[in-house]
């Protein structure tokens, strides 16, 4: 069985990686770089037998293969990074030789450059914002003035009534809870916005996946050139929410994966 | 708990963004349908991501 030519990203041709190949230990096999004119294919090479598509949908909901070699994928283009810009490729792209290779590059040769010119000493960070709504709920039960009114008045009203009155306030207290989350979440992500170049937002991801108890309500990426200032926004925000419920988790630098062009995505 | 998110949100990545193509490819994750649904399911066994973690760590 002959082999595939694995592509993990795409860089500049003169980049210096220096022994981040050489010393990589991983799932997925030992990259190299195929050079063509500008642009460099970070590519390693597969067994076609092991990458074959009829193979692949249960490859890939098998855990014990697939996370090893997501992980190693992630690994090399991590160790690119620091000699300059990637445009990141999907795991288990796979070519059928060399030449299918290099004919990729030169054909997409100016989309390419212009790619990692844009992305050119720049990161992507991800903000996972996630709120607890038991303290949310809480804190507005306490500061919501249309809520706080129908509570003083179900504490004095008879019992026929202050059945309506509390399922009223109820109603009221989930509607107040889910405009906090939204504006929360718009002016979290404005406030990330102003600090970056690009943005990405993806949708939040459902509690199973996130295997958190709390909503997330943003899953953004941000393209930018401090990370320092996106952590700073971060902590801004932690305060600013802190009470309500409210945590945000920075990640990154990633590669770029949300900040491909948008021809390839 | 940590650890896990980070191997979520990396699984998120990997997966599902990044340049994707077709054409004069032989393989693409982009093509199977429904790759994300299952792996969903799959991650949500918090049982599974401890074992393994456990495996790469010794």
């Amino acid at each position: 069985m002959s082999d595939g030519w694995y592509l993990y990203g795409v860089t500049h041709a003169g980049v210096e990686l220096g022994d981040a190949y050489t010393t990589f230990d991983g799932a997925l096999p030992r990259p190299f770089l195929v050079i063509d004119g500008e642009v460099a294919a970070i590519t390693g090479k597969v067994s076609l037998e092991e990458f074959d598509e009829a193979r692949l949908p249960g490859l890939l909901n098998d855990p014990g293969w697939l996370i090893p070699r997501a992980t190693a994928h992630q690994d090399v283009l991590e160790r690119a990074l620091p000699g300059g810009p990637v445009v990141p490729f999907r795991f288990g792209t796979v070519y059928r030789d060399e030449r299918a290779v290099r004919t990729f590059l030169r054909s997409n040769a100016h989309e390419l450059t212009t790619a990692l010119e844009r992305l050119s000493g720049r990161v992507e960070m991800g903000v996972k914002v996630f709120a607890d709504r038991d303290v949310l709920t809480a804190a507005l039960r306490d500061t919501d003035a249309p809520v706080a009114e129908l509570e003083t008045e179900i504490a004095s009203a008879p019992e026929g009534r202050a059945y309506m009155l509390r399922r009223r306030a109820d109603r009221l207290l989930d509607e107040a809870v889910q405009q906090f989350e939204q504006e929360c979440a718009a002016e979290s992500h404005a406030a990330f916005s102003a600090v970056a170049d690009d943005v990405a937002v993806n949708p939040p991801q459902p509690a199973e996946l996130s295997g958190r108890s709390e909503e997330m309500i943003l899953n953004g990426a941000y393209l930018l050139q401090s990370v320092e200032a996106i952590n700073d926004v971060a902590q801004e925000l932690a305060q600013r929410y802190g009470g309500s419920g409210v945590t945000f988790d920075v990640t990154g630098p990633w590669p770029p994966y949300n900040f491909v062009p948008s021809e390839f995505a | 708990m940590q650890q896990q998110i980070t191997l979520l949100e990396l699984v998120d990545r990997v997966l599902n963004k990044g340049v994707s193509l077709s054409g004069d490819i032989t393989l693409s994750v982009a093509d199977v349908d429904l790759v994300y649904v299952g792996l969903r399911v799959l991650l949500a066994s918090v049982g599974t991501l401890e074992e393994l973690q456990l495996r790469d760590d010794t």
